[in-house]
């Protein structure tokens, strides 16, 4: 099982780093990022507690949102999409997501308490 | 009223054969639920004696009181306006209970003792019982203790409500309790616990070096540096909210630098667009 899945995933992680943009995997650094910050939240809420609840609830909140709109980024920036997104360009997604990430913090700290 | 009354009594006591009054025929007897009265189980007491014995009942049982009142001078059976049994606890405290006639003139009590002790306001042990007679047609009104009675009645607590309750000495003071805080973990792992959601960080920026992050493509134009500015000012207006500003301050200077950024931005994105649309 482990012999196969190895080569598989060798593969896949050299193809990634070949035929990837620089663009494209910034943003997937950045969402490895968010992921990496939501789940130590959990892990802290499911080891100690939920104690101050709205900001474990705010923060969370934060990193899926941030997940959510980055993915977005990534699907309209990516240029194997471009067919789907032909009135998006590169710019506007960036500043769609600027705008976004704006909106949703000023919620987010307005819910941090 | 009061008239009325005082002319009925002088009436009765003109015109009513003023008499003596004898008690006959007395018995008294503790019977079980449906037992029936008869000579083995009543015992006779003679007028104004005592029962030598205590009598024993509990609640299920019967208390039977039986007798006649006749006038002395005829041997007549009578009925006298008053015929009560009143049972004298030890502390004092008394409970009266009317004994009616029957049918042919004769006195019987006779109820089971869990049903009368619903007018015993809960008293319950040694009571001792007399027979009172009296009538203003009567010139020898009877009280007469004819027997001590042990009467296990059931009690039942009945609370005074609370507004009936007389209470003399102050009440307590009510002192304001705080809402306790809740538990919280100790420093130490909060502490740590805020390094490790922060260490994602230091790997962002270490994998967005190894990919070779850069700023090459920036056009060189004043709105670049205004709208990282811009934005990190937004960033820091929020840790500002967060600390100590309420939502109008925040909305009113976040409208301000929320402008300016929109318009750096705006600028920016475009030259980007432009150049990528000449070297197209």
């Amino acid at each position: 099982m482990a012999a196969q899945v190895v080569p598989v995933l060798t593969k896949l992680f050299d193809d990634y780093q070949k035929t990837t943009p620089s663009k494209l995997k910034i943003i997937d650094a950045y969402m490895t990022y968010i992921l990496f910050t939501g789940i130590f939240q959990f892990v802290y809420c499911l080891l100690v507690g939920t104690f101050p609840f709205n900001s474990f609830l705010s923060g969370f909140i934060s990193t899926v949102t941030s997940f959510v709109l980055a993915s977005c980024l990534r699907m309209q920036v990516n240029q194997e999409n471009r067919s789907e997104f032909t009135a998006v360009s590169t710019e506007r997604a960036f500043a769609d997501f600027i705008f976004a990430n704006l909106i949703l913090h000023l919620v987010v700290v307005n819910f941090l308490g | 009223m009061k008239l009325l009354f005082i002319l009925s009594v002088l009436f009765t006591a003109t015109f009513a054969t003023v008499d003596d009054v004898a008690v006959t025929n007395f018995k008294v007897g503790i019977l079980a639920k449906d037992q029936v009265p008869d000579g083995e189980n009543l015992k006779n007491v003679v007028v104004h004696s005592k029962l030598p014995n205590e009598l024993k009942a509990d609640a299920s049982q019967r208390l039977y009181v039986s007798f006649n009142l006749v006038k002395k001078s005829d041997n007549a059976k009578i009925k006298p306006q008053q015929v009560f049994l009143r049972f004298v606890a030890q502390d004092g405290e008394d409970v009266v209970l009317v004994v009616k006639d029957d049918s042919n003139g004769n006195y019987v009590y006779d109820t089971i003792l869990r049903t009368a002790s619903k007018s015993f306001r809960n008293l319950s042990g040694q009571f001792k019982i007399s027979l009172l007679v009296g009538d203003v047609t009567i010139k020898n009104p009877i009280n007469w203790n004819f027997a001590d009675i042990d009467a296990s009645l059931p009690t039942v607590y009945e609370p005074t409500p609370k507004s009936q309750q007389v209470r003399y000495e102050p009440l307590n003071e009510i002192t304001h309790e705080f809402r306790q805080p809740e538990k919280r973990p100790s420093a130490v792992i909060s502490d740590l616990f805020t390094v490790i959601c922060l260490s994602p960080l230091v790997v962002l920026i270490g994998l967005w070096l190894q990919i070779g992050i850069n700023f090459q493509n920036a056009p060189a134009s004043p709105w670049v540096p205004i709208f990282h500015v811009g934005l990190a000012g937004i960033f820091g207006l929020y840790f500002l909210f967060w600390v100590q500003f309420n939502m109008f301050e925040t909305l009113k200077y976040l409208s301000v630098l929320g402008f300016f950024t929109f318009v750096a931005g705006n600028r920016v994105l475009r030259a980007l667009s432009e150049t990528k649309e000449k070297s197209e």
